[in-house]
C-alpha cells in the first residue's frame, strides 16, 4: 500500500506534462483556425471602424508598458477595437504559451509577443497556432526591416508568422572616466585584439576588468562574435555549425580574454547589471537595449558612459551584430483576427509608436523609417553627448542574417556550456564546441556541416 | 409504503460517504489518473511539426543511451547520498535539544527553524543567489574577513553542487525536526528514568534510547526525503540553471529543459516515468533494509 502511495505522489509531477502534450491530437482538429484567414485576406484593406471588439495582448516589463502606452492612438483609427495588454512575467508567458499551443489554444491571447530567436521553435512545434501574416498582406511591408530581421519572421514556406517588433544591435557600453584615467583613447579599438591590448591598460591603470560574463549560463559575447562573423549555431540550410572555424575563433577569443583576467565571471543578470554599475568592469559589450537598465540602475553616472561598436576580428572586418529583439505574434484560435492583426499591424509598422516605445522604454525598432526621425541624430546626454542612437542604427542595417532554427534552445544550452567548460575548466575551444555540437546531432538528428 | 419509500431513497447512510468522497474521486480521475495514464501514452510517442506518431519504446531505448541523462542521475544521487545524511543527522540532534526542559523561548526556536519550510520558494531561493554571488555576496564578504580567496559557489561545478546541498538542508531540516520532535513525545519518560538509575549517561541514552525508538520516524523522514531529492527541482532551477556545465542538472530540471525548452514532451514523458521507477525502487529498498520487523 505504501509503495503504492510512493508511486502515485511520484507520478503527480508527470501530471503536468500530460496536460501539455495531450493536446498535440486535438490540434489536427483546429488546423481550420489557422488558415481561415483566406476568406478574410481581402477584408484587410477594408475600413478600419468596420474592425471591432476586445483582443488581449501578452507582453513583459517595459515592452508590456510600450504596447499599452499605443494602444490610445490605436484606437483613433479603430475605435470599435478594445485592446487589453496583460503584463506576463516572461518566462511565465513562455510557459504558458507552450501549454496553451499545445492544448489547442486553451487560455491564450489573441496577439503575444516572442522573442525573435524562439520563433522558430514555436513555429516548427505548433505549425497551427500562429496566423499567417502573410495572408493579410503583411508582405507589402518586408522592404520596411532589415533582411536579417524580417527573414527571422517567415516559416519554411517563406510566410510571415509573425511581425518585427525590437532589435538588439550590438555595441560596446563604455565607462569614460576609466577610459580616461588609463589613457585609451576608445576610438583607437578596432580589432579584439586592440580590446585586449586596452583591457590590461585599463586594469593596469584601475583595477577594472573589461567585460561580465554568465560564463556557465550565457553566451551573448560568443552570439555577437559569431553574428558578427556571419555564422550561427546552425548555418543557413539548418546543419549545425556551432564548431566551425569561425565559431572557434570567437570562443578562442573569449577564452583569451579570460586568461589575461579580462572576464568577469559573473552571476545572471543581477550580477551583470551589478558588475557594471559598480565598476568592477569598464566595458559592456551587449545589445542597445542595455542602455535603459544603465540609465535606469546608474542614474547618477549621467554622461559617464558612451558607446562604441563592436571591435573587429581583422584590420577591416565586420562590425555589425545583432543580440536579442521580440515581435508580435496573432495566435490561430483568435476569435478576432481581424481585430488582432490590425493592432499588430498598427504596432509594429507606425513610426509614432515605435517612437515612443524607444523614447520612453528604449525598445529599438526594427522598422528602419523609423531611424529617419530627428531623435537618431541626437547627442544624447546621458551617453558622454554622443549620438549613440544614430551608431545603433547603422548596426541594424549593416548585421547579417542567423539561422536560429527550432532546435535554438538546444543549442543555447550546449553553447553554454561549451563556454564553460573552455572558460572555466580550461579545456580546449575545438573539444568543448566540438562535444556541444555532436550532443546537438545525437539530439537533433541534424546534419553537421564540419 | 414506508419500506418503499425507503427503497427509492438514493442517499442512504450506507451510500452517503460515497457522496461525500465523490467530488475528490472525481477530481483524481481527471486530474491525476487520466495525465498520467495521457503521459504513458506520450512516452512511446515522437512528435514532428505537432503530428504524433507511435514510436515504441524509441524514447526510451533514446534515454538509455544519453549521456546528459546519466550525468543527472549521477549528480542527482550524488546530492541525495550526501545531502539526506547529513541533513537527518542535524534535524534529530536538533529536535532532542528542543525537547530539552533546559531550553527556554522553545517556541520560538521551533517556529524559528521551521520558518524555511514555509518559506516561498523562490524568494528563498534568489536570498540564497544573492549571499552566494561570488563578487559581491555577503558569505564571500564573510570568508574574506577570515583571510579565506573568495570561492565561485555557483560558478564552480564542485561548489555548486555544495550550494544545493547547504540550501536543501537550510529548506528542510527545520521540517524534519518537527517530525522528530513528534516521535520524541512518544517515547516514555519511563526508558529515561530507568537508564538514569543503570547509570546511563545523557549520550548513553541518546544513542541507546532514543535513536532506536526514533527508528520509524527515522524510515518516515528519510523516504520522504529520499523522494524529494530525487525530484529535486526548484533549486536547481532557478540557483544554477543547471550549470555550470550540467554539474548541477538533476533529473527533473532535465525533464522540465526537454518538456518546456526543447517541447520534446514525449522525451520528458519518457524521463518521467523513468524517475518514478527509480523513486519506487528506492521506497521499497529502503522500507525492507530499514523497516523489516516494522510492518
Amino acid at each position: 500500500m505504501k509503495i503504492w502511495k510512493m508511486t502515485l505522489t511520484g507520478a503527480l509531477s508527470i501530471g503536468l506534462l500530460a496536460a501539455c502534450g495531450g493536446g498535440n491530437d486535438d490540434a489536427d482538429t483546429n488546423e481550420g483556425g489557422g488558415n481561415n484567414a483566406d476568406g478574410n485576406a481581402e477584408n484587410s484593406e477594408a475600413e478600419a471602424s468596420e474592425v471591432s471588439g476586445e483582443i488581449t495582448v501578452w507582453g513583459w516589463n517595459v515592452a508590456a508598458a510600450s504596447m499599452e502606452l499605443a494602444v490610445e492612438q490605436f484606437q483613433e483609427e479603430y475605435p470599435d477595437v478594445d485592446v487589453v495588454v496583460e503584463d506576463i512575467g516572461r518566462e511565465d508567458l513562455y510557459d504558458r504559451l507552450t501549454v496553451g499551443l499545445a492544448s489547442g489554444g486553451s487560455g491564450l491571447p489573441d496577439v503575444t509577443m516572442i522573442e525573435t530567436d524562439r520563433l522558430d521553435n514555436y513555429f516548427a512545434e505548433f505549425p497551427d497556432g500562429f496566423v499567417n501574416l502573410s495572408e493579410y498582406g503583411f508582405d507589402e511591408y518586408e522592404g520596411e526591416f532589415p533582411e536579417a530581421k524580417a527573414e527571422a519572421m517567415k516559416d519554411a514556406d517563406g510566410n510571415f508568422l509573425a511581425a518585427p517588433w525590437d532589435i538588439g544591435p550590438a555595441g560596446v557600453f563604455y565607462h569614460v572616466p576609466h577610459f580616461e584615467e588609463a589613457g585609451v583613447d576608445p576610438d583607437s579599438i578596432e580589432t579584439w585584439d586592440d580590446y585586449i591590448e586596452a583591457g590590461e591598460q585599463i586594469q593596469e591603470a584601475t583595477g577594472a576588468q573589461m567585460a561580465p560574463i554568465d560564463i556557465s549560463s550565457d553566451d551573448a559575447l560568443f552570439r555577437m562574435m559569431m553574428n558578427q562573423l556571419g555564422t550561427y549555431y546552425f548555418d543557413e540550410d539548418g546543419n549545425i555549425d556551432i564548431d566551425s572555424d569561425e565559431a572557434q575563433q570567437a570562443l578562442a577569443k573569449i577564452q583569451e580574454m579570460r586568461e589575461a583576467d579580462l572576464i568577469a565571471n559573473v552571476d545572471g543578470w543581477d550580477g551583470t547589471v551589478t558588475a557594471t554599475i559598480n565598476h568592477q568592469v569598464a566595458t559592456v559589450p551587449f545589445g542597445v537595449w542595455y542602455a535603459g537598465t544603465i540609465m535606469d540602475q546608474a542614474p547618477e553616472q549621467e554622461g559617464e558612459w558612451d558607446v562604441f561598436k563592436l571591435p573587429a576580428f581583422d584590420g577591416d572586418g565586420n562590425r555589425d551584430a545583432n543580440l536579442g529583439g521580440s515581435d508580435l505574434s496573432v495566435l490561430s484560435h483568435t476569435e478576432n483576427p481581424d481585430a488582432a492583426y490590425a493592432f499588430v499591424e498598427y504596432f509594429t509598422t507606425d513610426v509614432d509608436a515605435q517612437m515612443v516605445a524607444l523614447e520612453e522604454y528604449g525598445l529599438f525598432p526594427s522598422l528602419t523609417a523609423a531611424y529617419d526621425e530627428p531623435f537618431f541624430e541626437e547627442e544624447d546626454e546621458f551617453f558622454n553627448n554622443s549620438p549613440i542612437w544614430s551608431t545603433f542604427a547603422e548596426v541594424a542595417e549593416g548585421t547579417l542574417p542567423a539561422n536560429y532554427t527550432s532546435d535554438y534552445a538546444r543549442a543555447l544550452r550546449y553553447s553554454a556550456d561549451a563556454q564553460a567548460e573552455a572558460l572555466l575548466s580550461g579545456g580546449e575551444v575545438q573539444d568543448a564546441l566540438g562535444e556541444a555540437a555532436g550532443r546537438i546531432e545525437n539530439e537533433t538528428g541534424r546534419e553537421r556541416a564540419n | 409504503m414506508a419500506a418503499n419509500k425507503r427503497k427509492r431513497k438514493i442517499v442512504t447512510p450506507k451510500t452517503a460517504p460515497y457522496f461525500f468522497i465523490a467530488p475528490a474521486v472525481l477530481f483524481f480521475l481527471v486530474f491525476t489518473l487520466w495525465p498520467v495514464i495521457q503521459s504513458l501514452l506520450l512516452s512511446f510517442q515522437t512528435s514532428t511539426g505537432g503530428q504524433s506518431e507511435f514510436a515504441g519504446f524509441d524514447n526510451y531505448i533514446r534515454l538509455f543511451n544519453d549521456g546528459l541523462f546519466y550525468t543527472a542521475l549521477f549528480n542527482t544521487f550524488t546530492i541525495l547520498i550526501i545531502q539526506v545524511p547529513i541533513m537527518l543527522s542535524i534535524a534529530v540532534v536538533l529536535a532532542v535539544l528542543m525537547n530539552s526542559a533546559l531550553l527556554k523561548m522553545r517556541g520560538f526556536f521551533r517556529v524559528a527553524f521551521f520558518m524555511p519550510a514555509i518559506t516561498a520558494l523562490v524568494a528563498y531561493a534568489i536570498v540564497f543567489m544573492i549571499m552566494l554571488d561570488e563578487n559581491f555576496g555577503l558569505v564571500n564578504y564573510a570568508l574574506s574577513l577570515v583571510g579565506i580567496d573568495p570561492v565561485a559557489w555557483l560558478n564552480d561545478p564542485f561548489w555548486a553542487k555544495v550550494s544545493l546541498i547547504i540550501a536543501i538542508t537550510w529548506r528542510w531540516t527545520g521540517y524534519n525536526m518537527v517530525i522528530f520532535l513528534a516521535g520524541l513525545q512518544n517515547i516514555s519518560n519511563d526508558l529515561y528514568e530507568a537508564a538514569s538509575i543503570d547509570g546511563a549517561g545523557k549520550i548513553r541514552q541518546f544513542f541507546s534510547i532514543t535513536l532506536p525508538q526514533l527508528k520509524p520516524i527515522f524510515l518516515f523522514t528519510a523516504v520522504l526525503s529520499t523522494i524529494g531529492t530525487l525530484q529535486l527541482f526548484d533549486e536547481p532551477f532557478i540557483l544554477t540553471d543547471g550549470g555550470p556545465n550540467n554539474s548541477t542538472l538533476t533529473i527533473s530540471l532535465y525533464l522540465y529543459l526537454n518538456g518546456f525548452r526543447y517541447f520534446d514532451f514525449n522525451y520528458a514523458s519518457a524521463i518521467a516515468y523513468v524517475l518514478v521507477i527509480i523513486i519506487a525502487l528506492f521506497s521499497y529498498v529502503q522500507m525492507k533494509v530499514v523497516g523489516d520487523d516494522d510492518d
